[in-house]
């Protein structure tokens, strides 16, 4: 028997309610009105009742100070406020600060203050983009297949449900069974553009009129099923099922009969074609729609065929082929308050995310052989996420408000030091590398880059900032899922800052840059010096480094260094013609007649440069 | 089988080096020469166990039909319009379109009997560079990052793995250091030469000042990660100061041999292969893309093949005239075959279950054809060869165990190939 659960029919008619990201259900009824978040109306969803308040960041602190001490953890130092309103514009929004906002928290002597920006944080659009950013990253990955994913509608229905704060049960109960449209067609140029991490448009809530973006997700795996489950359950349940995809392991739980019944709930979404004819170069609008049968193709695909076979059942035995359809009746499963994985998977995540390592390590591995470390908190935490209402952003609040989020990054010598050599207690805060889309960020804000290419007559600046986007993140494959106690980077990321145009450019004295405005405003070197930090790395110069500074910048204009002239060290004259020869963006900032003849000038870029290339301002610290 | 986790190596690594400024590259080197014999870090030149020093793999993207050119069948009612042409080799023809290539088919071991589960471009990629199927709990590293790895970097500072014509696949959990370095097109890498407004003094002069800035971070923090990135930047400054940087511009190259390999990204891809590995570079990548010709098959294939014919040619002669083919592999492979049947469209559509690789070059049994396809090319009827034994091969002739096991972060063994076994019939 063949049951369409979701015809294009319904669509038109539920357009409002596909608008909201909800997945149309064949028997329940349609939401009452817009603006009503999923989750409420959701049957399978048990009624979440806080039986107790909140986990407050004193019992946080409590239960974290117990390891410290059954481990001879001593905690470092406080970090200053500087610091610590850096590493909340990097985990929240994804940048620095500006540097009057660096000045105004400074100033601000209220005792809430830092409560307050976090407030004022996750209410910012800023918010919603670095997370749909960070979600699109780890759900979507690197692969285009612009064929059949429209990036551009996910990435919208992302950063639509983070600026609404969709509850996180009712999310991943979305993309677990979405049904309905992808796309409404296009250019699939257009969907390579929008891989990396530009900016959602402001219109992109229109773009999902009609559509059901979240099916994007499940089409990603199109004809690989089994991918889409151990991606779904090693993000949302951090539990490594597909290790069992080949054989059984012998010192693992998981059996690989559990992974095949868990696997086959996602054979019966089938992707119906909704274009007529060739569809080169254009994404394929396609609905993905749920039936009871096993799609054919994959029940003779050899490596799907056993997946076929088997019965869809859940993790803990539960039976999906009772009622709605089998990925349905696997979100109910994965997102019930009773589920033992799902809230620690995402508490584990967000703690990794803004601590630089989980309670367990890596963030998506929950099994008995990796145990977690700091268990009570990491029960607490997860404990209090599942029974007030998955909210995220409260989540969040915990977090950063713990002592741990606050520490000094600073490396403590003597007594205590060795007790926890790789720093799993968190007893200072983990550097961190800047990731593509912190980076790109931050190298923007800090050098105005953007509004000097406007002034030089760059037209389309998000195509710009789009365009500088995909040759970052092309430099990046980072896996910041893992804590490792070594840097981890590649020489290519290396040379592009050190001479590279976003560096090489931002750093330089032309019109509308940091550094010409900086220059016009302060007419001490010691107070460009010290603006210049601020822009750079969000804090006030040292007055040892303010120091350095002038003496380097008067020593430029009494030595007579020259600014410029040679070119590279390969050849001598002429510039070999380059390997990548795409047109950079910035290109029109190259213009030679802008070169400083002035030795001061000439100078701060210098500083400019190397504040740019340190690690100060490459790590999140 | 030596086992090692990285993190505990580290650990080792810092306690046994107290006081001193830890680098990343210490360790590593410190470590190669724990396992790997005569890694290149050592002051005594690499003794590599395997015969090949370095590998070029030239990969079809897309999947290449194997009936249109390593395994034809003329007059099956699959074979298809073009013709086939008798090569030196028993048992061997291949298509009219590769008449260099056939010409020196006693230079090349072609493998007729592939066959694997993977009809998904992307699944299939992965199984082909990595030599495992893809698993979301682990991303295992391609043939380069085991090469990187394990052979270790030219003492010169070029890298040890360079991939031409991206995309490529990394080291997976190895870490990114042990990735490619990749170049869209053949060329000089971006961003090796001075940036805007710079010249010698004043770089070395922004690196005075960038220095300063260092040392204070990494006093202050105290943290390796500062020292790991500090070395990084070293080894960078010292690629672009290398004058073997020269080995990736080809405007240096004679004119009349660079025209041999054919007027193509991919024939300068295969020259600049050369280049690189006469200057100790261990791993390139050259890919060729095109190759899903699911419309359209017999004219695109013969472009391909005219393209092909040409650079792979070129590349074998100009490796032997420097004497780098008796420690040179190379493997030429693509996602996976097509099928049989034409389409509608005078495509083929793609077909795992039975296709070609070749093989050429040090360590390697030429002038053989292993296994064969049925009278349509559509069965493996002799001689079946998986992904993980053609994987396990490749490893055996660069003198890597394809048993030996490295612990994944999150602490599982993971071997270089996936249970697989040398085929000896292919070994020289």
């Amino acid at each position: 028997m063949r049951r369409v659960i979701c015809t294009a029919g319904t669509l038109g008619a539920l357009s409002v309610v596909v608008l909201l990201g909800a997945a149309c259900g064949g028997g329940s009824p349609p939401p009452p009105k817009v603006g009503v978040t999923h989750s409420t109306m959701d049957a399978g969803a048990s009624p979440v009742v806080a039986t107790s308040p909140p986990l407050t960041h004193e019992r946080i602190d409590a239960l974290l100070e117990e390891e410290w001490k059954k481990k001879g953890v001593t905690p470092s130092r406080p970090a200053d406020d500087a610091t610590f309103l850096r590493r909340l514009y990097l985990d929240i929004v994804g940048t620095i600060p500006e540097p009057r906002e660096v000045a105004a928290f400074a100033a601000d002597t209220t005792a809430d203050k830092r409560a307050r920006k976090v407030k004022e944080l996750l209410a910012s659009q800023a918010y919603a983009t670095h997370f749909m950013n960070y979600w699109d990253d780890v759900l979507m990955g690197r692969e285009a297949r612009a064929n059949i994913v429209d990036r551009n509608a996910f990435r919208a229905w992302l950063g639509k449900s983070f600026r609404e704060n969709k509850r996180w049960d009712a999310l991943v109960r979305e993309l677990v069974s979405a049904t309905g449209q992808n796309t409404h067609g296009g250019p699939k140029s257009r969907q390579l553009s929008a891989m990396p991490m530009v900016q959602a448009p402001e219109d992109a809530d229109t773009e999902l009129l009609g559509l059901n973006a979240a099916v994007n997700y499940s089409l990603r795996f199109q004809d690989a099923p089994q991918d889409l489950a151990g991606t779904s359950s090693r993000v949302f349940l951090g539990v490594q099922i597909q290790c069992a995809q080949c054989h059984d392991h012998k010192t693992e739980a998981w059996k690989q009969e559990d992974f095949r019944s868990f696997a086959s709930a996602f054979l019966h979404l089938r992707p119906k074609n909704l274009d007529d004819g060739k569809m080169n170069g254009e994404v394929r609008k396609i609905e993905l729609m749920d039936f009871r049968a096993v799609f054919p193709r994959l029940e003779k695909n050899p490596e799907t065929a056993p997946i076929a076979r088997a019965k869809a059942t859940a993790l803990d035995g539960t039976d999906l082929e009772k009622g709605d359809g089998t990925r349905r009746a696997l979100a109910d499963w994965m997102v019930s308050p009773k589920n033992p994985w799902f809230a620690k998977a995402i508490v584990n995540r967000m703690w990794g995310h803004f601590l630089g390592r989980g309670f367990v390590d890596p963030v998506d591995d929950l099994r008995p052989s990796n145990p977690a470390v700091a268990e009570p908190l990491f029960d607490a935490l997860a404990t209090d996420f599942a029974q007030h209402g998955f909210d995220l952003q409260t989540l969040i609040t915990q977090i950063v408000s713990s002592r741990a989020y606050a520490l000094s990054a600073q490396k403590k010598e003597g007594a205590g030091a060795a007790s926890d050599p790789d720093n799993q207690l968190w007893g200072r805060f983990h550097l961190v590398p800047l990731g593509p889309e912190e980076l790109l960020n931050a190298l923007v804000r800090a050098t105005n880059v953007d509004e000097a290419a406007r002034r030089a007559g760059v037209q389309n600046l998000p195509e710009l900032r789009s365009q500088m986007a995909r040759s970052f993140s092309f430099l990046f494959d980072v896996d910041e899922e893992a804590d490792t106690s070594d840097y981890e980077g590649t020489v290519t990321q290396a040379l592009t800052l050190l001479n590279g145009n976003l560096t090489g450019y931002g750093s330089r004295a032309i019109p509308g840059s940091a550094l010409t405005t900086v220059l016009a405003a302060k007419s001490s070197d010691a107070d460009v010096a010290d603006e210049l930090y601020l822009r750079v790395l969000s804090r006030p110069a040292t007055p040892e480094e303010r120091a350095a500074v002038v003496d380097y910048v008067q020593h430029a204009t009494t030595g007579g260094a020259g600014t410029a002239g040679q070119a590279s060290p390969l050849t001598s004259g002429k510039k070999p013609k380059r390997a990548d020869k795409r047109p950079d963006p910035l290109n029109r900032l190259g213009n030679k007649s802008r070169s400083t003849q002035d030795p001061r000038t000439a100078a701060f870029e210098d500083v400019m440069w190397a504040l740019l290339n340190s690690s100060e301002f490459l790590f999140n610290h | 089988m030596s086992i090692y986790n990285r993190r505990q190596v580290l650990r080792f690594g810092a306690s046994a080096m107290v006081g001193a400024v830890l680098s990343r590259f210490a360790i590593r080197d410190a470590l190669a020469d724990d396992v790997v014999p005569g890694s290149g870090s050592g002051s005594a030149p690499p003794a590599i166990a395997g015969k090949a020093k370095a590998v070029i793999v030239l990969y079809m993207n897309g999947g290449p039909s194997h009936i249109d050119t390593w395994d034809p069948k003329p007059g099956a009612p699959t074979g298809g319009p073009h013709k086939a042409i008798k090569t030196r080799t028993t048992g061997l023809q291949i298509s009219e379109h590769m008449p260099k290539l056939a010409d020196m088919s006693d230079k090349l071991a072609v493998i007729h009997s592939m066959s694997s589960k993977e009809g998904n471009h992307q699944r299939a990629q992965y199984l082909l560079r990595t030599g495992y199927a893809p698993n979301p709990t682990v991303i295992h590293p391609s043939l380069g990052g085991w090469v990187s790895k394990k052979l270790g970097e030219p003492k010169n500072g070029l890298p040890a793995f360079v991939s031409l014509g991206g995309p490529s696949l990394g080291a997976g959990f190895l870490g990114v250091q042990y990735g490619p370095f990749v170049l869209p097109k053949p060329g000089l890498p971006a961003n090796v030469t001075y940036g805007v407004d710079t010249d010698k003094p004043r770089f070395e002069r922004r690196l005075g000042l960038l220095d300063t800035m260092e040392q204070r971070f990494s006093q202050s923090t105290g943290d390796a990660k500062v020292e790991g990135r500090r070395a990084l930047e070293r080894k960078s400054v010292a690629l672009m100061h290398t004058p073997d940087l020269s080995a990736f511009d080809l405007s240096t190259e004679d004119a009349t041999r660079l025209a041999t390999f054919g007027d193509t990204d991919f024939g300068r891809g295969c020259a600049t292969a050369v280049r690189l590995v006469e200057k100790g570079v261990r791993c390139v990548e050259v890919m060729l893309d095109g190759w899903d010709t699911h419309k359209d098959n017999f004219n695109r294939v013969k472009t391909l093949m005219g393209t092909l014919d040409a650079a792979m040619s070129a590349l074998i002669t100009e490796l032997s005239r420097k004497n780098l083919l008796d420690s040179t592999l190379i493997v030429w492979m693509g996602d996976f075959g097509r099928t049989p049947r034409i389409n509608g469209n005078d495509g083929r559509d793609h077909y795992p279950q039975a296709w070609s690789t070749v093989l050429a070059g040090a360590g390697i049994k030429k002038g053989q054809v292993y296994g064969e396809t049925d009278a349509n090319g559509e069965k493996v009827t002799k001689d079946l060869v998986t992904v993980p034994n053609l994987a396990a091969t490749i490893a055996t002739v660069l003198g890597m165990d394809p048993t030996e096991s490295f612990l994944s972060p999150v602490g599982r063994p993971i071997a270089i190939t996936d249970s697989g076994v040398a085929i000896k019939a292919l070994l020289a």
